[in-house]
């Protein structure tokens, strides 16, 4: 399948002539599923307006299979959007919903209802047809809304935060769902979400955005394992973000310990929770790894312990719940493997 | 003991409640069941209790040729008034309702602001702009009357359903390929047909019982009923009055009770 | 939108809204066939008149300073302004309980009833309930014959010349405003808000005087405001009730109209009227906002 290229250039996207978002580059190949990461406000929806023509980008251009579609209304445009409340039509049942777009395209009717028939049982829903969108639950009106964009065989399906009212049990299952659906049609997407878990869990790729910047685009594991900032290290799963100090000989130490990784040593690095280890002081212990914990939680296959430092910094750390937690106010001492660090670029992200 | 007390205590509330509405409607409908009653008295007059049942006023009514052409000019003008008021007043509401420009908000009282006027003074201010115009006791005349009288009512009750619509959903039709104008004949205009619809009878119930300023604008061949009904009861106190202001009376109350179990119109209010 | 959906989150895309094409032809047709015959007979008001009243070029304070200095005119804006304060307050006290009961019941058959029924005078035409309370308050009719079963009195009275007809047919005609515009504002006060105040120890009067009240005030302003702008300038009701002769400055517009044919004076007078209403609306809706932002300030 060759179909389903979108890129973006140079992309200016605003309100009232109040930027919003600014993204100089961003390619998705056709087939791929990719995440628009980000908190609220930091343009992701915004920037999904852009690529289904809702919002007119102030410069830029958009290319949809190398056809500029900068400034092509939606009804032109070929895009297919799954919107976060649905908008189904309420008046119309899911079969007329499902139809609306192949009316509109004026596909003969033969060949709408094979097509409406196989998006019913493309998510199972072929027992649904007669109903309207109230009298189904939120997880069947989710697949209506999808099989409506899908019957109208969009070049990019996108999809605005599509499984945010759902609760938390149904969105973990619709996420593999949809990630199923995806790699069954081969549809490029695009999906929007605040949820870390949600985008990594789904995507091929993951675009992180932050305050109307691009902070970082790659595979979910990129931004987990090499995250690039601090911001891209604390969103994408927690982190401890910490300075790396001098020692007494002039080498980089992290927490009294020596900076491993590659040189030149950063101003900054990351420790995940997860990689940390929490044991007794012994004489070897450096001054700087050894912390007071300030309470802990018990997560599972793991603990939550919340530590503090010396110099007053409170650390996160979650080592395997494998031997009898630390009692509240003993102190420890932190430990990880060699390369467990994580570098990171300057703030401004010049790296 | 205690729930026992509280149930009670909750029932005559509900009790205590229920009186002054119960009270207010038998207000309300007093003068209303009085008119019915004796639309059907055997004898000439307004005694209470009526003696005799007869349905002699009716066929009065119905072999009077003045009461039958009033009929007619009332049926007639509801055939123009309520059409020419449903298209002003959707056009109206979708865009004070749903709108989004500037002046949105004056507009809407612009909308509304015939109902703020006197009717005595809006009939003297249509008269006056007849005389001038040379269509004093034309049918232009009445048309024009009926539809700036009832136009606040359509375009409010249009204006609330416009304001209760998804934006989204015009969104996901446009994405989903339709054009403006097919997404607004598709989704929009169905989305507002329970408040096209209520205005529409809104507008013709209004029609039908217009007088204060219809009296003004009507001329001898254009009398209403409610017109007529004017002229006769400070002429004439007949039982046969009583008997048409039944009729009309039974088609308000027959449109505004199967209104409010079909649309549910109360929510409009 | 579904049973599992969660709370709401706020709207953030622009929405798809019309312009301001759509309301072209209706404010075209509003201007023309209503603000347009306004002006015209403002004009009329200020224009000089010969000895038939007819107008003729030029420009005249006459009407307006007759308006002011003539007793039977002015006189009649003053009972009218006195007979919409009465109204307006009466029409309140009686809407409220149904507002109540429309606002707060469950859809069913019962709230069907008192809605039609207490939307039925609105829809019945106003010469229909007028020549209703002429019947009621006949000397034959069913007040006087109940009086005189219940010995009250021998002779039938003669209540249609009373002003208390008048007013209780005037009541009648525009309680079902009061009652549309309270229910529209009690409707919207929260459930919670009344279960948090009991909830608080507070006893049923002092939810209502505390919560409900204030809570309703805007109800209560645009119930006043609409009862008693409709009271000022009514004609038809006091005309088929209690005659041509009762001093109201509604019934001296239309007499002087079409009885006497000043249009010149009927059309100053009218606008007196207006500015009375209008004025008297803006205090009430003022008051009606300070008593708000006292409550919630």
């Amino acid at each position: 399948m060759t179909s389903g290229r979108v890129e973006v250039r140079d992309l200016r996207l605003g309100y009232h002539g109040e930027l919003v978002l600014a993204l100089d580059e961003l390619t998705v190949e056709p087939g791929e599923f990719v995440s628009v990461l980000g908190p609220s406000g930091c343009g992701k929806s915004t920037l999904l307006s852009a690529l289904a023509g809702f919002v007119e980008p102030m410069a830029g251009t958009v290319h949809i299979d190398g056809e500029d579609v900068t400034h092509v209304p939606p009804h032109r445009r070929e895009t297919g959007m799954v919107f976060q409340s649905y908008a189904l039509f309420p008046h119309l049942t899911v079969r007329r919903n499902l139809e609306y777009g192949l009316r509109a395209r004026k596909v003969p009717r033969a060949e709408r209802d094979a097509r409406v028939a196989e998006a019913l049982a493309l998510v199972g829903l072929e027992d649904f047809a007669g109903r309207y969108p109230r009298q189904l639950s939120g997880g069947q009106q989710q697949r209506v809304a999808i099989a409506r964009s899908l019957v109208t065989r969009p070049r990019v399906l996108l999809l605005d935060e599509p499984l945010s009212n759902l609760d938390a049990k149904l969105r973990r299952y619709m996420r593999h769902e949809l990630r199923e659906l995806q790699q069954q049609v081969g549809t490029t997407m695009v999906f929007v979400t605040h949820d870390q878990s949600e985008a990594l869990a789904t995507s091929d790729r993951v675009v992180l955005l932050a305050g109307g910047r691009l902070e970082q685009v790659g595979t979910p594991e990129d931004l987990y394992r090499r995250p690039r900032t601090a911001f891209v290290a604390d969103f994408v799963g927690a982190a401890n973000v910490l300075d790396v100090r001098t020692g007494p000989g002039g080498e980089p130490r992290v927490l009294g310990r020596p900076y491993d990784v590659a040189a030149p040593a950063p101003a900054r690095v990351a420790l995940r929770p997860e990689v940390l280890r929490l044991r007794a002081v012994t004489g070897t212990d450096p001054e700087g790894s050894v912390v007071t914990v300030v309470s802990v939680g018990f997560g599972g296959e793991r603990y939550d312990y919340r530590v503090r430092t010396a110099d007053g910094r409170t650390l996160l750390v979650s080592p395997p719940a494998d031997t009898a937690p630390h009692p509240v106010g003993t102190s420890v001492a932190l430990h990880w493997e060699p390369g467990a660090v994580v570098p990171l670029a300057d703030e401004d992200g010049a790296a | 003991m205690a729930d026992r007390s509280r149930t009670h205590r909750r029932t005559a509330g509900r009790v205590a409640a229920a009186v002054p509405v119960a009270l207010v409607c038998a207000f309300l409908l007093l003068p209303l069941v009085v008119v019915v009653v004796s639309s059907f008295a055997a004898q000439n007059s307004f005694r209470f209790p009526p003696e005799g049942f007869s349905l002699r006023w009716y066929g009065e009514v119905l072999g009077n040729p003045a009461w039958v052409s009033s009929l007619a000019v009332s049926a007639r003008l509801l055939l123009v008034v309520v059409p020419v008021v449903v298209l002003l007043g959707t056009l109206g509401g979708y865009a004070v309702g749903a709108g989004d420009f500037r002046g949105r908000r004056a507009l809407s009282l612009l909308f509304v602001s015939p109902i703020m006027v006197p009717s005595v003074m809006l009939g003297l201010a249509l008269l006056h702009q007849l005389q001038v115009a040379g269509l004093v006791g034309s049918a232009v005349g009445l048309v024009l009357a009926h539809v700036v009288v009832t136009f606040p009512f359509c375009v409010r009750v249009v204006a609330v359903s416009a304001a209760a619509l998804d934006a989204r959903l015009v969104r996901a039709a446009q994405d989903l390929g339709a054009s403006p104008l097919r997404a607004f004949l598709t989704v929009t205009v169905p989305l507002l047909r329970p408040g096209i619809v209520a205005g529409a009878f809104l507008a013709a119930v209004i029609s039908l019982g217009e007088v204060a300023v219809s009296v003004f604008v009507s001329g001898a061949r254009t009398v209403t009923v409610p017109v007529r009904v004017y002229s006769a009861v400070q002429v004439q106190m007949e039982p046969s009055v009583a008997a048409i202001s039944t009729l009309m009376l039974v088609a308000a109350v027959a449109v505004i009770a199967v209104l409010d179990r079909t649309l549910r119109i109360s929510r409009f209010l | 939108m579904s049973a599992v959906a969660a709370a709401p989150r706020a709207r953030r895309w622009p929405r798809v809204r019309p312009g301001v094409v759509p309301a072209v032809l209706p404010t075209v047709f509003v201007l023309v066939a209503f603000l347009l015959p306004l002006a015209g007979l403002l004009v009329l008001s200020l224009r000089p008149t010969d000895a038939f009243n007819f107008a003729l070029p030029g420009f005249s304070l006459r009407q307006y300073r007759e308006v002011l200095t003539t007793p039977y005119l002015y006189r009649s804006l003053l009972e009218s302004l006195s007979l919409a304060v009465r109204v307006s307050v009466t029409c309140l006290v009686l809407a409220y309980p149904v507002a109540w009961y429309l606002a707060r019941a469950a859809h069913g058959w019962r709230k069907t009833l008192v809605f039609t029924v207490t939307l039925s005078p609105l829809l019945a035409s106003e010469v229909v309930r007028s020549f209703g309370w002429r019947i009621v308050m006949a000397g034959e009719g069913p007040v006087n014959r109940t009086l005189q079963a219940l010995g009250l009195t021998d002779a039938s009275l003669p209540l249609l010349r009373s002003p208390w007809t008048v007013f209780l047919a005037v009541v009648h005609v525009l309680l079902p405003f009061a009652v549309i515009a309270l229910t529209a504002s009690l409707g919207a006060i929260d459930d919670a808000v009344l279960r948090a105040s009991a909830d608080l120890g507070a006893s049923a009067a002092q939810t209502f005087r505390r919560v409900v009240l204030p809570l309703s005030a805007p109800g209560l302003v645009a119930g006043a405001v609409i009862v008693f702008s409709l009271t000022m300038g009514i004609y038809v009701t006091p005309l088929l009730v209690g005659g041509a002769n009762q001093p109201l400055a509604g019934l001296r517009v239309q007499s002087e109209a079409m009885v006497t044919f000043n249009q010149p004076r009927a059309a100053a007078l009218s606008f007196v009227l207006l500015l009375v209403t209008l004025v008297v609306c803006a205090v009430v809706t003022a008051v009606g906002r300070l008593a708000e932002r006292g409550t919630r300030g």
